[in-house]
């Protein structure tokens, strides 16, 4: 009993493990990189940074803490530096941010392919990202929305999946043990019979 | 004791244990599945220092985009060509190209197109080359198209020991029927080969046929009997002698016997039926590099930096002018990426219009952008800006024990000469 409880102790050390705090782009190449926001037909990589927090770390919805925080939106396609793009953040989700609008950038050409956004986070909460790109030559425009958190507990789907797969492996050694403490107890107890 | 009982059915503990291991090693599958496709790119997967310090790849020209599949006479080709410089700063933790062997080929999904001919500073790249650092070389690919469709076709030096390091790449469509495919050649001896595609694969199959049946015969001989957990008991029981029966023992020496058999009498009919061969060579050829230039620009980094959400290469370079015309800064280009300073007319058209887009920008810019005179040493910061750091995956290198970037800077005369420099050194990340 005491080899199964601290196996289960150790299965739920690993699945603690799993856990993490914030997430991170993890080195992925752009085009397998999820952090991207959909604006129409495009894609834009989305990625944020807290300096004074965690350095070069790429943070992608969420957000570990308030701070300083630069959002950085890199143009993946071409023909996006060919465009008017404005990126304006509000606080809050859905209906109710329309009216908080913190701050903006206006449409501008980014033959650099990328833009950058500043902004001093000092809430915890919910922000909305919202990029507007507007091709000059037709007037089409596309809208797009990364929703961001900032604080609390996030959970990393990766890392939740490492943090399971951890679980069933300790569990499994666990039961293994205590199977096996288990025979030598009982034939402890017959030979003593 | 007898048989049945030595091999005892798992208690539930057990099949306990089986059942996760099991379930977590189909968890490790699943995720190992789960990730997105992708059809190009895929050196941007490789370490930035690998792409910025081992080989800077230039003057790459595609002479075509669009080639049919080949059918012996038809089809075109594919004539790769450029030029290659070797790091001098060669990464530590990589064996360097002077002690090891490379291999001239291309880089795209599997053989979608054939090689006709390779040719490195001048030679056929039949055999693997030595090639030095510090020098520069001369490549030439000829292709032609195997499987239709569109494909990302880059110029790759396979160094044994580094691995592939990929030049840039470019879109080639092969149009066409894959079944008109053909690749017909002459043997040294004279047999002629209607197509070396699919030469002598009913052998090929054959054979491995043959192996696979005993294989598998084997491991059928094995499986129809009790497997680990009840071999395991029996063991426990002090029963080895069960494990292993005279049938086994008779069947391993038939099999052993017969398998020395069969490679014997394979190898006597292979060489019946081709008494002329050549071995598989093993020759690494030294290559005659570029001649080194007469006149030189010579640069020195003072400091780099890169401005992580700036997307910018920022760095200090001391410029020693010892041509005899006055230069302009004109390109800077690493990985595979070229930053062109677009306030230099010469600069912007060397570059073909129709090399790869997504790989050039103008974002190289100079404090001071005016003429360098010959003689004159002069020290000025250089950004190279664009959303390629990033795109291209070059800024994972902030992330290696070894923070080194390394680059060639092109400088023009008026006369439209280019003089090549390299230039590289630390460089640290900051958030400006």
């Amino acid at each position: 009993m005491r080899v199964f409880l601290f196996a289960l102790m150790l299965s739920a050390l690993a699945g603690l493990l799993g856990l993490e705090v914030a997430s991170a782009h993890d080195g992925v190449p752009i085009d397998e990189d999820q952090c991207k926001i959909k604006v129409g037909p495009f894609s834009i990589h989305f990625v944020g940074y807290q300096p004074a927090e965690s350095g070069t770390k790429e943070l992608c919805r969420a957000v570990p803490t308030t701070g300083n925080t630069i959002f950085v939106m890199d143009l993946i396609e071409p023909a996006l530096r060919s465009k008017n793009i404005a990126v304006a953040l509000y606080k809050g989700s859905g209906e109710e941010a329309a009216d908080q609008k913190l701050s903006e950038i206006p449409a501008h050409v980014y033959s650099a392919g990328f833009l950058r956004l500043d902004e001093d986070l000092t809430e915890e909460g919910r922000y909305l990202v919202e990029v507007a790109v507007v091709d000059p030559a037709t007037g089409q425009q596309y809208t797009g929305r990364m929703p961001i958190r900032v604080g609390g507990l996030i959970l990393s789907t990766a890392y939740l999946l490492v943090g399971a797969i951890s679980l069933l492996i300790f569990g499994a050694v666990g039961a293994y043990l205590y199977g096996v403490s288990r025979e030598k107890r009982i034939g402890h107890r017959s030979g003593n019979a | 004791m007898n048989k049945t009982t030595q091999f005892a059915r798992p208690t539930s503990w057990r099949r306990f244990a089986a059942f996760a291991v099991v379930l977590a090693c189909a968890a490790i599958v699943d995720a190992a599945l789960w990730s997105s496709p992708v059809d190009a790119h895929g050196e941007r997967n490789q370490e930035a220092f690998l792409r910025m310090r081992t080989l800077l790849w230039y003057d790459v020209n595609w002479s075509t985009d669009e080639v049919g599949v080949y059918d012996g006479k038809n089809g075109g080709e594919l004539v790769l060509t450029g030029k290659f410089h070797v790091v001098e700063d060669w990464p530590g933790n990589i064996t360097p190209p002077d002690d090891t062997a490379a291999f001239l080929s291309t880089g795209g999904p599997g053989s979608v197109m054939v090689k006709k001919g390779s040719y490195l500073g001048g030679q056929p790249a039949i055999f693997s080359s030595q090639v030095k650092r510090g020098r520069d070389y001369e490549f030439k690919l000829v292709m032609a198209g195997h499987h239709p469709g569109k494909y990302h076709i880059h110029p790759t030096l396979m160094v044994k020991e580094a691995g592939p390091l990929i030049g840039p790449g470019a879109w080639v469509e092969i149009k066409g029927d894959n079944s008109d495919f053909a690749f017909p050649m002459q043997a040294m001896e004279g047999t002629q080969i209607p197509n070396l595609a699919t030469w002598q694969l009913g052998t090929v199959f054959s054979w491995h046929a043959l192996w696979g049946v005993i294989a598998v015969l084997w491991l059928l001989w094995w499986i129809r009997r009790p497997l680990f957990i009840p071999r395991m008991q029996a063991l426990k029981n002090g029963r080895e002698d069960v494990l292993i029966t005279k049938a086994d023992i008779l069947l391993g020496a038939v099999l052993l016997v017969g398998t020395i058999g069969i490679v014997f009498a394979g190898v006597s009919w292979a060489n019946a039926k081709y008494p002329i061969s050549v071995p598989l060579q093993s020759r690494i050829m030294q290559i005659e590099p570029l001649p080194l230039p007469k006149q030189t620009v010579d640069v020195k980094t003072l400091n780099a930096s890169y401005d992580v959400p700036g997307r910018s290469l920022k760095a200090k370079l001391q410029i020693t002018n010892n041509t005899d015309k006055p230069v302009q800064l004109g390109e800077f280009t690493s990985a595979n990426v070229r930053f062109v300073n677009g306030s230099v007319p010469i600069a912007k058209s060397a570059v073909p219009g129709d090399y790869p887009k997504d790989v050039v920008n103008e974002g190289l810019h100079v404090s001071d952008n005016t003429p360098i005179a010959a003689g004159e040493t002069r020290v000025v910061d250089v950004d190279a800006t664009d959303a390629a750091w990033e795109l291209e995956r070059l800024t994972s290198l902030l992330n290696d024990p070894d923070n080194s970037f390394g680059a060639l800077l092109f400088f023009y005369d008026d006369d439209g000469e280019r003089h090549i420099s390299v230039v590289g050194g630390p460089i640290v990340p900051r958030f400006l």
